[in-house]
C-alpha cells in the first residue's frame, strides 16, 4: 500500500491511493486532479511496479519534482517530496514501519503517528463498497460525490421548502427523486398512519406514469428503517457479487427522534446495479430535508386548523350571545341581575329571562353537560326549543317535558340538560317551579329570617329519559325575599388544593350581609372568587337573582314597564 | 387518575370503574362505550364504589352508556355509588330513574333475574 499525501494549501492531509496507476494532471478525467494552470492538463502518472513505485513526467510544461529535484522517471522511497507545478505531496508506503529510524520533526512525527495507522478507514470501505474499478484514486470519487450531494441536496431543499402545502410536498419530493436518481423507475413517500402505526404509502410515481402499486412497508423494512432507523440498500445482484449495491434503497424521514415517513427509490431493471452506497447516503439526506419539509407542512395545517377553530368558537360565541336576553324584563318592585360567565369563549350554561304574557315572566338557568362548541350550539337550540314550550304550556313542569322530548329526539347520547323553569307572577308575585335534575334554587327570606333551598318540583336531568315525568312546586314570594338560581359551576368552583366551593360556602354568602340582588350578585362572585385563588375556571358559572323589592309597595300594584311588543325574541 | 375494567360475569358485562371521571379522563370510557354499543351489548352493570369524584362530562358518558343500551332494548344496572358522585346523581334525580344497588351483587341478581 502507498499513497500521495498533499502536505499544502486546499488539500492539505488528503490522501490518495497509489495502489493503481494514478493520474495526475489539470484535467477532470485524472485520478488527482490539480486546478492550477500551472498544471498540466495531463502532468504526471505514479504507477506501482515490482521495485517500487515510480513517478512519470508526462511532458509536463512546469515539470515533476521529486525531493526538489526535476525528474522524468523517478523510483519512489517513502517520505519523498513529490512536487507537480505548485502541489507538494509526500510519497508514503507501507514499507515505512520497515524503513529503519524516522527523521526528526514535526512533519515526521505527524508522519509517524499516521504510519500507526496504516490506510484510512474512509478509502479503505470504499474500496470495500464502490462498484468502482479498484485502484482508482478513491478521494476524488469522494470528493466529486460530496459536491454532487451538496449541489443536490441544496435544490432539492430549495423545491421543497416553497410549499407548505403536503400533496404539494409530496409532488415535489417524488419528482426531485426521479431527477436525482437516473436509475430509478419508482418512488414512493410512505407516512406513519395515526392509528395503526404502520408506514402506509402515501404517494408512488413511476417514470413510465403506469399505474404504482401502493401498500404496507414490509415488516422487514419497517423493523429496519423505521424502529432502527437505518437507511437500507436491498436486493444485491447474486450474493457472490463483490461489489455491494441493490435495486432498491429505503431512508427514514427522521425529524427529532422520530421517523415520520419513509421514503423508497426502486429501480425496474433487475439485471444490474442500480444503486450504491454513495446512492443510498444522498437519499438518508434528501429524506432528512424532507422530513423537516414535511414537519413544517404539518404545523401549517395545525395552525390554519387551529385559525379554523378560533372562527368556529367566535361564531358559537356569537350565536350563543345572540340567545341570551338582550334586555331583561322590567317590572316596578322587582330587580332581577344576572351573570354569565363562561370558562372558554362559549360554554355550555345558559339563561333565559321573557315575558310569557301582561302578569307573568318566564324565567329559565340551565347547564349542558359538556363544554365547548357542540354544548353551545345544543344550548341554542334548546334555548329556542324552551321558548316553544313556554309559550304553548302554561305550566312549567308541561314545559320541560316538551324540551325533554325535544332533546331526545336529536339522539345526542352523551348529553344531557339540567335546569330550572319557572314562571313569575309579577302582580301576586307566587312562582311556579320545575327543576330538571338542577342545583336547587335557594331563596333567601327577610321576614323569616332564613336560607330556604328548595328542593320541591324536581324531576330528572333532561335527555335522559323518555317517560320523565316533571313535576312543579308553587311558592309565594314576599317583599325583600331574594330568589337564587345558578349553575353548578358555582358549587364546583374549585381553589389549588382541589376542594371545592360546596354548599355550605353558598349557603354562608347568600344568608350573609344585604339582601338586594346585585349585593347578592358580587357577594358571590367574590366569594366564589376568592376560594378559587389562582386555580383556572373549569366550569361556566352563571347566576340569576331576583328580589322584590318594592317594600312599600302593595301586593297586585307591580306593572310592567317595558313594552309587551317585545314578548317574543326572534329565534 | 381514572380506570375502567371490563368483565364478563354470568352473562353480564361488568365495567368497574375507579378514581376521578371527569372531562379531563372520561375520554377511554367514551371510547369503551361506544364499543360496547357495537358489540350490542344488553346487560351491563357498572361498579361505582371506586370513584372518587365525578363531574357532568363523567355523568353524561354513564348517561350515554344507559341511553345506547336502553336504545337497543337493553339495561344498565349502576351499583355501589358513594361520597361525592351520589350526591351528584341525587342532585340531577338521576337516583329517581336510574337502577341503582349498594353492590354489585345485588345489580348482578337484577340483571340475570
Amino acid at each position: 500500500m502507498a499513497w500521495l499525501v498533499a502536505v499544502e494549501g486546499d488539500l492539505a492531509g488528503r490522501r490518495f491511493s497509489l495502489d493503481a496507476p494514478c493520474l495526475v494532471g489539470r484535467g477532470p478525467y485524472n485520478h488527482v486532479v490539480l486546478d492550477d494552470t500551472r498544471v498540466s492538463r495531463q502532468h504526471a502518472k505514479v504507477s506501482p511496479e515490482p521495485g517500487g513505485h515510480v513517478v512519470y513526467d508526462l511532458n509536463s510544461a512546469n515539470g515533476t519534482f521529486v525531493n526538489d529535484v526535476q525528474v522524468k522517471r523517478q523510483k519512489l522511497t517513502t517520505n519523498d517530496v513529490v512536487r507537480f507545478g505548485p502541489f507538494t505531496f509526500k510519497f508514503e508506503s507501507e514499507a515505512l514501519d520497515r524503513t529503519g529510524p524516522i527523521k526528526v520533526g514535526k512533519f515526521m512525527e505527524v508522519h509517524t503517528l499516521v504510519g500507526v495507522d496504516p490506510p484510512s478507514k474512509i478509502i479503505d470501505s470504499l474500496d470495500a463498497s464502490l462498484a468502482s474499478s479498484p485502484g482508482v484514486a478513491h478521494d476524488l470519487q469522494e470528493l466529486e460525490d460530496a459536491d454532487r450531494k451538496l449541489r443536490t441536496l441544496y435544490a432539492f431543499m430549495q423545491s421543497i421548502a416553497t410549499t407548505l402545502e403536503q400533496g404539494e410536498l409530496f409532488e415535489r419530493i417524488l419528482k426531485n427523486l426521479l431527477d436525482v436518481f437516473p436509475a430509478a423507475e419508482s418512488v414512493a413517500v410512505y407516512l406513519r398512519d395515526a392509528t395503526s402505526g404502520m408506514m402506509e404509502p402515501r404517494k408512488v410515481m413511476r417514470r413510465d406514469a403506469g399505474p404504482p402499486s401502493l401498500s404496507t412497508l414490509p415488516g422487514l423494512f419497517h423493523e429496519e428503517v423505521v424502529q432502527k432507523g437505518r437507511a437500507i440498500l436491498s436486493a444485491p445482484l447474486t450474493p457472490s457479487s463483490k461489489h455491494a449495491g441493490g435495486l432498491s434503497m429505503h431512508a427514514p424521514m427522521i425529524f427529532g427522534t422520530e421517523v415520520n415517513g419513509v421514503l423508497h427509490v426502486r429501480s425496474a431493471d433487475s439485471s444490474k446495479v442500480a444503486f450504491n452506497q454513495s446512492d443510498l447516503d444522498l437519499l438518508t439526506g434528501l429524506a432528512s430535508q424532507a422530513a423537516m419539509a414535511l414537519q413544517n407542512a404539518r404545523m401549517h395545517a395545525e395552525s390554519l386548523k387551529q385559525q379554523r377553530l378560533q372562527q368556529d368558537l367566535l361564531l358559537a360565541e356569537q350565536i350563543q350571545k345572540s340567545f341570551l336576553p338582550q334586555q331583561l324584563p322590567s317590572v316596578e318592585g322587582i330587580e332581577f341581575v344576572t351573570d354569565y360567565r363562561p370558562a372558554y369563549s362559549v360554554g355550555g350554561d345558559f339563561y333565559d329571562l321573557f315575558w310569557l304574557d301582561h302578569e307573568r315572566v318566564g324565567v329559565f338557568i340551565g347547564d349542558v353537560s359538556g363544554k365547548g362548541v357542540s354544548a353551545a350550539l345544543l344550548m341554542a337550540r334548546i334555548s329556542s326549543d324552551l321558548r316553544v314550550a313556554a309559550l304553548a304550556e302554561s305550566s312549567p313542569a308541561r314545559a320541560i317535558s316538551r324540551v325533554n322530548q325535544a332533546v331526545l329526539e336529536r339522539k345526542q347520547h352523551d348529553i344531557f340538560v339540567t335546569g330550572i323553569y319557572l314562571t313569575l307572577d309579577v302582580k301576586t308575585r307566587q312562582m311556579t317551579l320545575a327543576n330538571a335534575g338542577h342545583l336547587p334554587p335557594f331563596i333567601r327570606h327577610k321576614t323569616r329570617g332564613e336560607l330556604e333551598r328548595v328542593e320541591g318540583g324536581s324531576g330528572t336531568a333532561i335527555g335522559i329519559f323518555d317517560e320523565a315525568i316533571y313535576e312543579q312546586t308553587v311558592l309565594q314570594l314576599e317583599p325583600g325575599d331574594t330568589l337564587v338560581l345558578c349553575t353548578d359551576g358555582v358549587l364546583e368552583a374549585t381553589d389549588e388544593l382541589g376542594e371545592q366551593f360546596g354548599f355550605e360556602r353558598l349557603e354562608l354568602s347568600l344568608s350573609s350581609g344585604s339582601s338586594r340582588p346585585k349585593d347578592v350578585a358580587e357577594r358571590l362572585q367574590r366569594d366564589v372568587r376568592e376560594h378559587v385563588g389562582d386555580a383556572a375556571q373549569y366550569d361556566d358559572l352563571t347566576l340569576i337573582v331576583l328580589g322584590i323589592t318594592g317594600e312599600a309597595l302593595a301586593p297586585g300594584r307591580a306593572r310592567r314597564r317595558d313594552e309587551p311588543t317585545q314578548t317574543v325574541k326572534k329565534i | 387518575m381514572f380506570q375502567f375494567e371490563r368483565t364478563e360475569r354470568e352473562g353480564v358485562t361488568v365495567l368497574t370503574l375507579s378514581g376521578n371521571l371527569d372531562a379531563a379522563t372520561a375520554g377511554g370510557l367514551k371510547q369503551e362505550v361506544i364499543a360496547l354499543s357495537e358489540l350490542k351489548t344488553t346487560r351491563v352493570a357498572v361498579e361505582l364504589s371506586k370513584i372518587t369524584l365525578i363531574d357532568s362530562t363523567g355523568v353524561g358518558v354513564l348517561i350515554s352508556l344507559f341511553k345506547r343500551t336502553r336504545a337497543q332494548g337493553g339495561q344498565v344496572h349502576f351499583a355501589g355509588l358513594t361520597g361525592q358522585p351520589k350526591e351528584i346523581f341525587r342532585l340531577l334525580r338521576l337516583d329517581r330513574s336510574l337502577d341503582l344497588h349498594p353492590t354489585l351483587d345485588e345489580a348482578l341478581t337484577k340483571l340475570k333475574g
